[in-house]
């Protein structure tokens, strides 16, 4: 015999609305199902009466499911001012962060020889990351620590409160920003090398 | 009647969860309506940066996904409030005939 919630959880997929939520939305709803036939059974309710009166005052299901807003990773508010609505916002900036750490401490040096070897002039960008790359090998303890801290950061991101938005949003385009001056300074140098062989 | 204001003055005093929103909704002003189309609801003013949002412990021991004035949302209550008074203001301007209308006092 399924508890309670179990059995709520069966009749809400059955209605084949819950197809249409995400798990945080659905999460929600049954968590308010629950609640109400808890109150309405504690009222002396039969509970199958209580389930049928949860369902009756939660409202066409289908109704909800569209009113929901979209899932877009950048919403601009009336205001103007932007805002980032996307579930894995501050996962992805930490892995485009990881990522650039890696690059820069395990790519970037091995592409200086490269460049060492075939005297290529190299680009403002990539002369900053080299530098960068050898600060973080260097200093590759602190590197570890740092991103470790970060990613208990980004696990306990959901609780900031109003900050975790502003938060995500910094992870991400600093996650981005970071990829893309990483993957500029390898490759603009590659091109520019390329454009010799070619030339000659 | 737009549930915005509503909402935002009810999570005004505290972080609440949903269920929570609608029984203080019911106690404080009677007010009934289809209560799953508070989610979509609460979904926007977070998207709109107006709340913020937290999965946490109720007292009842289940998770509960908890909703919380940001100081936008403070900023945007403090406009509805105000805007609600004028309208107010205007409508018993023409139905009691002014501010200082007295109850009984029909208009002219």
């Amino acid at each position: 015999m399924p508890n309670r919630e179990e059995a709520l959880r069966r009749i809400f997929e059955a209605t084949g609305v819950s197809a249409r939520l995400s798990d945080d939305q659905k999460r929600e709803l049954l968590g308010h199902l629950e609640d109400a036939v808890e109150a309405k059974v504690g009222a002396g309710v039969p509970e199958m009466d209580a389930v049928g009166q949860a369902f009756t005052e939660l409202g066409d299901l289908e109704k909800i499911a569209r009113e929901y807003p979209k899932a877009l990773p950048f919403v601009v508010a009336p205001d103007g001012s932007l805002h980032l609505w996307w579930g894995g916002a501050a996962e992805m900036g930490y892995f485009l962060l990881l990522f650039v750490a890696f690059v820069e401490m395990m790519i970037l040096p091995m592409f200086s020889v490269v460049y060492a070897k075939t005297h290529v002039a190299l680009p403002g960008l990539t002369v900053m990351c080299l530098s960068l790359a050898g600060l973080m090998r260097d200093n590759w303890p602190l590197v570890i620590v740092g991103l470790l801290a970060l990613g208990a950061g980004v696990y306990r991101i959901r609780r900031m409160g109003p900050w975790r938005r502003a938060a995500e949003l910094v992870l991400v385009l600093g996650g981005a920003v970071g990829c893309a001056a990483v993957l500029a300074a390898t490759t603009l140098p590659l091109i520019g090398l390329l454009e010799g062989t070619w030339r000659r | 009647m737009e549930l915005r204001p509503l909402v935002l003055a009810i999570l005004e005093s505290r972080p609440l969860y949903g269920y929570e929103i609608v029984q203080r909704a019911r106690k404080r002003a009677n007010l009934k309506w289809e209560e799953g189309t508070l989610y979509p609801l609460l979904h926007r003013l977070e998207r709109d940066g107006l709340l913020a949002s937290e999965w946490r412990k109720a007292p009842n021991g289940k998770d509960r996904k908890y909703y919380s004035l940001t100081r936008k949302g403070k900023t945007v209550l403090a406009k509805d409030r105000a805007e609600w008074k004028e309208q107010v203001r205007a409508v018993s301007e023409i139905l009691l005939g002014g501010r200082h209308a007295k109850p009984g006092r029909s208009a002219p």
